[in-house]
């Protein structure tokens, strides 16, 4: 376990590793999250196409992205870190839907299935909103 | 003798019926068509306060492209259509409560009981809850639950409730504004409406109404505030709220937080079925779940394979009813016939 600080938390981290398996010899990034229970995780993904952070997440077995990902549960609000890491713009289907949550945050607030797969994310850290 | 009124009111609250679904999104509802064609009697039960699960609530307007023999149709519409379908079957409804507790009896019957204490008797339960239920997103504000139901409401069930108080909204969705307008025409005798933001992202006209009625003075916008705490004696009497770091008292009889809803798996996780990763482990024979009589449906089970597919839930309701009918008619001899030789679709 190598320690991390994510946000405000400095704790050891629990490594997934989902990179193992690489046959198209896929770009290999690392998310730094921290779980709404106060867990560490950094997770190792390929960088899929046609895939977006929500579902990396939950393919790492995070419970998120109940509506399959069409920015209409807030089930992957996430608060996110982005140092030197440019984001894709808001959309004004997934503002309507931030608009709408209590723990919403002008600055860091973001639906993560509304944020294609890309290796520009790599080290992005990402705190899991509680409902 | 004759009953006791309170044994009475008990009795009237007594539902009784062969299958009870608990759940009434698309495979809840198709689950009564199944059943129906085996003269099996159905009664929904949803948290929600219409039938349609998610696509009533979540996505009414949104485009499914793979219901079979619909290139295209909006989930709203599928919700109306099945409606129609099931109609014939004339099931029963329990709306805007939630499950909390089954029961099973030893004559193998389940009693089932609501969050209002509404009680059902069936002889199948049926699970179709999708997600779980869906919960109002809470503000995380101290001594919240002390005033639940006693003046803090998330969902609006009888806005007659509302009549001559003082009512505070907060959120900025459709919901948030829809009430505030409704509301403010000759219910209440007060209503302010708080946001977090200077402005609403709700549908355009339903922000130009509230922008008038605030003008009007019927409703009393604040807005880049919200309340952080609540005060009262048995019930709500004050909120406190906080603008541009300055934090004033506004006296309210209800406050009515509408955040959205969350799906949580809720009451099921104490039923003492088998479950793996929130969802219900079932037999891929008929659905059945580890306690005999209960099935699980759609989403909310899994099993080597799942697809969580409305075309899935569908496919699982009609191989759930088949087997539900040896429990429903211990002794009853079961013919399929298909809908098309039936002629007709005969109901209740």
């Amino acid at each position: 376990m190598v320690k991390l600080k994510v946000f405000d938390v400095e704790k050891k981290a629990i490594l997934i590793d989902n990179t193992k398996d690489n046959p198209n010899n896929l770009d290999t990034i690392s998310i730094n999250i921290i779980d709404f229970d106060g867990e560490v995780y950094i997770l190792k993904t390929l960088v899929y196409p046609d895939l977006n952070l929500m579902e990396v997440l939950r393919n790492a077995e995070f419970h998120m992205g109940h509506c399959g990902g069409m920015a209409l549960c807030a089930s992957c609000h996430c608060y996110i870190e982005k140092d030197n890491i440019k984001l894709i713009d808001i959309s004004s289907e997934e503002e309507d839907m931030l608009d709408q949550l209590f723990t919403f945050n002008q600055t860091k607030s973001r639906l993560i299935c509304q944020i294609p797969l890309e290796k520009s994310l790599d080290g992005i850290n990402i705190r899991i909103v509680k409902d | 003798m004759l009953p006791k009124s309170s044994q009475l009111k008990q009795l009237i609250r007594m539902i009784k019926t062969d299958i009870l679904i608990i759940g009434a999104g698309p495979c809840g509802l198709f689950a009564v068509f199944e059943a129906g064609l085996l003269k099996m009697r159905c009664h929904l039960i949803d948290y929600l306060p219409q039938a349609g699960g998610q696509c009533s609530e979540i996505y009414p307007k949104k485009p499914i492209y793979d219901i079979p023999g619909f290139p295209k149709i909006l989930a709203g519409e599928l919700v109306e259509n099945l409606m129609e379908q099931i109609k014939p079957f004339k099931p029963g409804f329990t709306l805007g409560e939630r499950v909390e507790k089954i029961k099973k009896s030893q004559d193998g019957l389940f009693h089932v009981t609501t969050s209002l204490g509404t009680k059902h008797i069936s002889k199948v339960v049926v699970i179709a809850a999708g997600l779980g239920c869906f919960e109002p997103r809470k503000p995380n504000i101290l001594n919240l639950s002390m005033f639940e139901n006693k003046g803090i409401d998330y969902i609006i069930k009888d806005p007659m409730v509302y009549k001559n108080k003082k009512v505070v909204i907060s959120g900025g969705g459709d919901s948030a504004l829809d009430w505030s307008i409704f509301l403010s025409n000759n219910i209440a005798s007060e209503v302010s409406l708080v946001h977090r933001r200077e402005s609403f992202r709700g549908h355009p006209d339903s922000v130009e109404k509230v922008n008038q009625l605030s003008k009007e003075g019927k409703i009393n916008l604040i807005t880049k505030a919200e309340v952080v705490d609540i005060q009262g004696n048995d019930n709500l009497q004050l909120l406190k709220i906080k603008s541009d770091n300055q934090i004033f008292d506004l006296s309210a009889d209800f406050w009515i937080p509408l955040f959205g809803l969350s799906p949580k798996l809720g009451p099921i996780a104490n039923w003492g079925l088998n479950l793996d990763k929130n969802a219900i482990s079932v037999n891929t024979l008929d659905y059945s779940t580890n306690i005999e009589g209960i099935y699980a449906i759609g989403d909310i089970n899994t099993y080597p394979g799942k697809l969580k597919l409305i075309l899935s839930g569908f496919h699982e309701a009609a191989l759930m009813s088949q087997s539900a009918f040896k429990h429903v008619f211990p002794d009853g001899k079961k013919s399929f016939k298909y809908t098309t030789v039936l002629g007709q679709i005969e109901g209740f």
